[in-house]
């Protein structure tokens, strides 16, 4: 079970946020195609390492987070809010 | 003392209470601190269920958590709770319990026949022989399988309690999973330095290893004792660590003690959700029962498991042992027996050479042990060793029989033996081997796995995969997790594992 470290509530157990998938995709213009956008809507990535992505407080506080996950070993490297923009630790190279 | 086979004061039971409880109807006694399968054992019962499918008798093999053979079942006034381990199982007056999958009683069964005719019955028999006429499946032969196969009995409402347990949820900085040596030692250094503790141990006595040797008995209780008086340390005995889950959430398991089971109403188990921000591993490790042909037969038992009944609770396990060993810390148990003026009908060591077979050999403590005991000698005559009917050479080790107590014969075929003499090597041979004849009562065999070595826990991933083609590292401690050392005098848990849990 994941122990997330909420910025603003402190650290609580996973069953109290919700997954939001991943936050490093950026919204394509709005002129940018069918394609461009059919493949930001369903297409996703699995990768085995480390991953930004969205994770939203439904059970306190309600605002959405953005957390680095290590895929395999679920080790959280940083939380922060929407706006941050967080660094990848020093091994990772994606 | 209750029982015939209570020869000493062990050091877990009460001899000032004696508690009376039921095994399939007859009433036995045992000691307060007793497990059932101490008890029974103290009783002579040694015959405690029947397997799964042929019904062949068994025993009691271990003195924890890692029984295979004694299940029982429990009737409480919660209703009836089955395939409880009679070794962790703990006494409590009005006990009540019954062993399993036997009909129409444990020492006549007459499923049991089936053994008789098991070696003519090929892999998947049943599905190949019941088929027809078509519609006996359903009314004659199903139902006549099913009463054969299985365990214990399920009823359809257990109890009068809407939930027999419960979960909680608790923190800690670190837990400390093991209250043997290392455990109890190390749950002392945090408290006193000020962290919070949680101690868990699966045992209703803290003190693991330290259990097996009475020179620790003071050493253990002034720090049971401290422990317990410390603000930051909350010791949970009865309580096994289920789980080690991602950032330090752990399932831990408690069975409570009968008192507080009556005190809340039926309540058996409790469920803890225990979150640690470090992890202490001081679990000690199991020994394994070794493969041979009868190894299930009633009789015969690990050796450990033989020395925890003696010094744990005073209880004999057999009039005349054999024993079959492959480690230095076995001889424990020969030196243990020799002390309670057991003799040994053998002991059979199948390494070369041995620190501890030399000592026993050279204090004659067996031998003298052997004219102290003075018992059995009439099963002596009557379970002679025999040779293996195998080439010679080949080495192996048979337990034979069904029922007490022509049980546990051992039949050592290893192409070490005297002429003249029927299966029995003398000691110091060319070979290391020394055994002496005489009736087997059981065989055990010491070989202690680490279960949890040091880096055991680390996930270890294989092939290669796209994190690999980036660089990513993949091998990585999951966080907090540390190993303490394995627990007791003498024990070692950094041996590799004999084909346990793949360890990382």
């Amino acid at each position: 079970m994941l122990r997330i470290r909420c910025p603003w509530c402190g650290e609580r157990d996973e069953t109290e946020f919700r997954y939001r998938g991943d936050a490093s995709r950026t919204r394509p213009a709005v002129d940018a195609g069918l394609a461009a956008f059919s493949g930001y809507t369903y297409e996703r990535d699995n990768p085995r390492g480390w991953h930004v992505e969205w994770w939203l407080h439904v059970g306190s506080c309600r605002r959405l987070l953005k957390v680095v996950r290590h895929t395999l070993t679920h080790e959280i490297h940083a939380v922060g809010s929407p706006e941050d923009r967080l660094s990848l630790p020093p091994d990772a190279a994606c | 003392m209750t029982g015939p086979r209570r020869i000493a004061r062990g050091l877990l039971t009460d001899a000032a209470e004696p508690l009376g409880f039921r095994f399939d109807g007859r009433p036995l006694q045992g000691l307060r601190g007793d497990t059932l399968a101490s008890a029974l054992l103290a009783n002579g019962v040694r015959l405690t269920g029947r397997s799964f499918k042929y019904h062949r008798p068994r025993g009691i093999v271990t003195a924890g958590p890692e029984e295979p053979c004694a299940l029982v079942d429990v009737i409480g006034t919660s209703g009836r709770e089955p395939n409880r381990p009679a070794t962790t199982l703990e006494l409590h007056a009005g006990l009540v319990a019954e062993s399993q999958n036997r009909w129409p009683s444990l020492r006549v069964d007459a499923m049991a026949l089936s053994g008789l005719v098991a070696r003519f019955l090929p892999a998947g028999f049943y599905y190949k022989t019941f088929m027809a006429p078509g519609w006996a499946w359903e009314r004659v032969y199903e139902p006549l399988i099913r009463r054969a196969a299985g365990l214990g009995r399920l009823e359809p409402a257990v109890g009068d309690r809407p939930a027999p347990a419960e979960t909680v949820h608790d923190h800690a900085e670190v837990l400390v999973i093991g209250a043997g040596v290392a455990g109890l030692a190390a749950a002392h250094r945090l408290g006193t330095s000020g962290a919070r503790v949680i101690l868990a141990d699966q045992d209703a006595a803290f003190g693991g290893g330290s259990l097996l040797d009475r020179r620790w008995t003071g050493w253990r209780e002034a720090l049971i004792t401290t422990v317990a008086a410390l603000d930051t340390v909350r010791c949970l005995p009865r309580t096994t660590v289920v789980g080690a889950y991602g950032h330090g959430v752990f399932g831990a398991l408690e069975t409570l003690a009968p008192a507080e089971t009556a005190a809340c109403g039926g309540l058996r188990e409790r469920l803890r959700v225990i979150r640690a921000r470090r992890v202490i591993l001081a679990t000690g490790a199991v020994e394994r029962l070794i493969a041979f042909p009868g190894n299930d037969v009633p009789g015969v038992m690990l050796a450990g498991a033989a020395l925890a009944y003696l010094r744990r609770y005073g209880v004999a396990v057999g009039h005349r042992p054999a024993l079959f060993l492959n480690t230095d810390e076995a001889y424990e148990t020969v030196f243990a027996f020799a002390d309670a003026g057991i003799g040994c009908a053998g002991v059979i060591d199948p390494r070369p050479t041995s620190l501890a077979a030399d000592r026993a050999r050279g204090r004659g403590r067996d031998r003298g042990a052997r004219r102290r005991g003075g018992r059995g000698g009439r099963r002596a005559r009557r379970g002679a060793l025999r040779p293996d009917r195998r080439p010679r050479g080949a080495r192996s080790l048979r337990a034979r029989g069904r029922q007490p107590p022509d049980v546990g014969r051992l039949f050592p075929g290893d192409g070490a033996r005297e002429p003249g003499r029927r299966g029995a090597s003398v000691a110091g041979d060319d070979r290391g081997v020394h055994t002496r004849s005489g009736t087997v009562d059981r065989a055990g065999r010491r070989r202690r796995t680490g279960l949890l070595r040091p880096g055991c826990l680390r996930p270890r991933w294989r092939g290669g995969g796209a994190a690999d083609r980036h660089g990513t590292r993949t091998r990585r401690r999951r966080p907090g997790l540390h190993t303490g050392p394995a627990d007791g005098p003498g024990r070692d848990a950094h041996r590799p594992a004999v084909g346990g849990a793949r360890a990382g």
